[in-house]
C-alpha cells in the first residue's frame, strides 16, 4: 500500500506539464543519441549535463533518465538497419537484426525491438520499484565503513570487469581517483596538486573531463578512421510481429528482462554483458539454434529486453545507495551531484518527488518511447541517414558549447581538449575509459567515508574487515578482483603441463 | 607495432606520473589527529597502488606472450594529422572567441573541421555551419541569454 500511495505520489510530480516536457525530451534525445552511430550514451548524457544545470533536480533526473533508457531502444535503430550499433549494447542486436533487414523484414525487427524494450523496461520499472525502498531501508543501518566498503567494492568490479585487461580497468579508475584528488582538501583547507593555479583550486571539473573523455574523444577516434556508413534502403512496413513471431519471441523477453534486470543491478556487470548473456541464453536453450546468426526473432528480442531492463536495474544502487553500477549510472551520479543531489537511502526520506517523480516517469517514458519506436520510425530511420561529415563537428561544436557555457572559463575547455587527447590515447591502447569517471566521481566520496570510518576508529583500518557488513562487502570486492586473476594463472598453468605433454609424446 | 610495446611505454609515463604524485603527496601537511586526517593519506595510498598497477602492466607488456599483447595498434599517418588538426581548430576557436565573438569563431570553427570528416559538397560546407552558428547564437545567447563574447560583431 505504501508503494501504490507513493507511485501515486510519483504521478502527481511526474504529470506536471514541466516534468511531463522534459521526460519526453529526454526519451526524444535519448533516441535520436542511440540512433547515431558515433555517439555513445555516456557522450550523449555527458553532452546534455549542462542543458540541465540551473534545472529543477527532479526535472533534470527525470530527462537524464529518459535520455539513458532512451538510447537503449533507438540502439536497435541502426543496429537492424545498418549492421552498426548506435550503442554497445545493440551489438547482439546486429546478429539477427540485420539478417531480417536483408530478408526484408526490418519493420519486424524494429517493431519486435521496440516491444520488446517496451515490455522490459516496464518491467523493470517495476522491479526498480518493489526492490528501491526495502534496500534503502537496509542501507539505512550502513555507516561509513560500509559505504566505503560498497564504493570499493563498485571500483574493483567495474575496474575489474569491464575491459580486456583487469590491470588497465584498475588503472584507469585509480587515475580517475588522483585526478579527483586534485583541489583544496575540504577536510584541512590544503591545496593539492595545483602548482599554483588558481583555476586547479576547485579541482578538475567533472564536466570538462567526462565530455573529453567520451565526446571529443569518440569524435578524434572516428575522425580518424573516417566513419562510413550504408543503410538499408527501402520502405520499412509491417511493423507488428505476426502471431508466429510472438510465440518464438515471448519466453525470450521474458527471459532477457530478467537477466538484464538482475545483472543491471549488479556494479560492473553493464548492459552490455547482460545482453551477450541473454542472447547466448536464448541460443543455448533454443531447439533450432543454428537459426541464429541467420534471422531468428528471438535473437533481437532478447537483448533488446535485456538492455532495457538493465539500464533501469542500473537505477537501483544509484538512487538507494549513491553507487553507481556502470559508467553511464557514474555520469548520471555526476550530474545529480552538480545539481545539489546527493542520492543514497536518505532520498527516499528527504527527496521523494524525486525519487518517485522519476520512477513514475520511467513508466510514462516507456510508452512516449513505444510510440516513438513504432508509428514514428520513419524520422528515425530519416535521421540515421545523416552524414557524420555534418554530426561530427556538431557534435564538438555541442560539446565546446556545454563545457564553456557552463562557468564561461577557457580554462574548462582546456582540460576538455586534454580530456580529449587522454581519452582517445586509452581507446587506442584498449583501456575502459569508464572506470575513470567512477573513480573521479566517487573518489571525493570515498575519501570522506575512510576518513570518517578511521576518525571512527581512532585510526585503526580494521573497522573495514571487523564489521559484518564491510567485511562481507571487502571479501566480495576481494574475491571478485582476484578470481579473473586466478583464472588466467590456472589457464597459464594447464596451457604449460599440455605444451610439457606434447613435448615428452 | 605491437599492442604490448605501447603497454609498456604508457605504463612507463603512467609510473613515473605516479612517482611524481606520490613524491608530491609526501610533502603534504603531517597528522593532527590520525594518519586518516591528512590531506596526504589517500594520495600516497593512490600513488602506492599506481605504481604496483604499472610495474604489472610493465611487466605483463614485457614477458608475456599472448594474442592480446601481439595484436597491432594501427595509426594511420593521414589519420593521425586529421586528428591533430582537430585539436588545432579547438584550440584556435578558444584563443578566437574573445577577438571573434562567439557567432563569428563558431562558423569558421565549423567551416575548418567539416572537410576533416570527409567530402561534402561546398554549400553543405558553407551552409552548415552557418545555419548551425546562427541556430547556436539565437538559441544560446538571444533566448536563453548565456554570456558569449560578442567580439568584431556588434550583437
Amino acid at each position: 500500500m505504501d508503494i501504490l500511495q507513493s507511485l501515486a505520489y510519483g504521478f502527481s510530480v511526474a504529470l506536471t506539464p514541466e516534468n511531463l516536457f522534459y521526460c519526453f525530451l529526454g526519451t526524444v534525445l535519448g533516441t535520436a543519441v542511440g540512433v547515431l552511430p558515433g555517439l555513445g550514451t555516456i557522450t550523449g548524457v555527458a553532452i546534455l549535463i549542462p542543458a540541465t544545470l540551473g534545472m529543477n533536480p527532479t526535472s533534470a533526473l527525470i530527462m537524464l533518465a529518459g535520455i539513458y533508457y532512451g538510447a537503449q531502444y533507438g540502439g536497435s535503430t541502426t543496429a537492424i538497419l545498418m549492421n552498426l550499433p548506435g550503442e554497445s549494447t545493440a551489438v547482439m542486436t546486429c546478429i539477427d537484426g540485420h539478417q531480417l533487414a536483408r530478408q526484408g523484414r526490418a519493420g519486424q525487427a524494429l517493431g519486435m525491438a521496440a516491444i520488446a524494450s517496451f515490455i522490459a523496461g516496464t518491467a523493470g520499472v517495476v522491479g526498480l520499484m518493489l526492490i528501491a525502498p526495502t534496500l534503502a531501508k537496509v542501507a539505512l543501518t550502513f555507516g561509513p565503513p560500509e559505504y566505503a566498503a560498497l564504493m570499493i567494492l563498485s571500483l574493483t568490479t567495474i575496474g575489474g570487469l569491464l575491459g580486456e585487461s583487469v590491470i588497465k580497468g584498475l588503472m584507469t579508475a585509480v587515475l580517475g581517483l588522483m585526478i579527483g584528488t586534485v583541489g583544496i582538501d575540504t577536510q584541512s583547507g590544503v591545496s593539492r596538486f595545483t602548482f599554483g593555479m588558481p583555476e586547479l583550486l576547485g579541482g578538475i571539473g567533472f564536466l570538462p573531463v567526462i565530455i573529453g573523455l567520451f565526446g571529443v574523444a569518440e569524435v578524434l577516434e572516428n575522425v580518424e578512421q573516417g566513419l562510413r556508413r550504408e543503410a538499408i534502403g527501402g520502405r520499412i512496413h509491417r511493423l507488428l510481429p505476426g502471431a508466429a513471431e510472438w510465440i518464438a519471441a515471448r519466453m525470450a523477453i521474458v527471459r532477457g528482462t530478467l537477466v538484464g534486470f538482475f545483472l543491471g543491478t549488479l556494479p560492473g556487470v553493464g548492459a552490455t554483458a547482460a545482453t551477450m548473456i541473454a542472447y547466448m541464453a536464448e541460443r543455448r536453450q533454443s531447439r533450432t539454434p543454428e537459426r541464429f546468426g541467420k534471422g531468428a526473432i528471438e535473437g533481437v528480442a532478447a537483448p533488446e529486453a535485456a538492455n532495457n531492463a538493465s539500464a533501469t536495474g542500473a537505477m537501483v544502487p544509484l538512487l538507494t545507495l549513491g553507487i553507481p553500477a556502470s559508467g553511464t549510472a557514474a555520469v548520471l551520479l555526476g550530474a545529480l551531484i552538480l545539481n545539489d543531489v546527493r542520492p543514497g537511502p536518505r532520498l527516499f526520506e528527504t527527496s521523494p518527488d524525486l525519487v518517485w517523480g522519476v520512477i513514475a516517469s520511467m513508466y510514462l517514458g516507456n510508452v512516449m518511447l513505444l510510440i516513438l519506436n513504432l508509428p514514428l520510425i520513419g524520422i528515425w530511420v530519416r535521421l540515421v541517414r545523416i552524414r557524420y561529415e555534418i554530426l561530427g563537428p556538431v557534435t564538438l561544436f555541442f560539446a565546446f558549447i556545454g563545457v564553456y557555457a557552463t562557468d564561461t572559463n577557457p580554462f574548462d575547455v582546456y582540460i576538455m581538449i586534454v580530456s580529449g587527447i587522454v581519452g582517445y590515447l586509452l581507446r587506442k591502447m584498449r583501456f575502459p575509459e569508464g572506470p575513470l569517471i567512477l573513480g573521479l566521481v566517487l573518489g571525493p566520496l570515498l575519501e570522506e567515508q575512510v576518513r570518517r570510518s578511521l576518525t571512527l576508529s581512532l585510526g585503526d583500518p580494521t573497522i573495514f574487515i571487523a564489521r559484518p557488513i564491510s567485511g562481507a562487502i571487502i571479501a566480495a570486492a576481494a574475491t571478485l578482483l582476484l578470481l579473473p586473476l586466478i583464472a588466467q594463472a590456472v589457464r597459464a598453468t594447464r596451457a604449460g603441463k599440455d605444451r610439457r605433454v606434447q613435448q615428452g609424446e | 607495432m605491437r599492442l604490448r610495446y605501447f603497454e609498456a611505454i604508457t605504463a612507463a609515463v603512467l609510473g613515473a606520473a605516479a612517482a611524481c604524485y606520490l613524491y608530491l603527496a609526501w610533502q603534504l601537511p603531517v597528522p593532527r589527529y590520525t594518519v586518516a586526517s591528512t590531506p596526504g593519506f589517500l594520495p600516497i595510498v593512490l600513488g602506492i597502488v599506481m605504481l604496483c598497477l604499472c610495474a604489472a602492466l610493465l611487466g605483463k607488456a614485457l614477458l608475456a606472450r599472448d594474442e592480446q599483447g601481439d595484436a597491432p595498434v594501427e595509426f594511420s599517418s593521414l589519420g593521425l594529422a586529421k586528428v591533430a588538426a582537430v585539436l588545432v581548430a579547438l584550440f584556435g576557436y578558444v584563443l578566437l572567441l574573445d577577438t571573434l565573438g562567439f557567432l563569428l569563431s563558431s562558423f569558421l570553427f565549423l567551416v575548418a573541421v567539416t572537410p576533416l570528416f570527409g567530402r561534402v559538397p561546398w554549400w553543405m560546407w558553407i551552409g552548415v555551419p552557418a545555419a548551425v552558428a546562427v541556430a547556436a547564437h539565437v538559441g544560446f545567447v538571444v533566448i536563453l541569454r548565456l554570456r558569449f563574447p560578442s567580439g568584431l560583431l556588434p550583437l
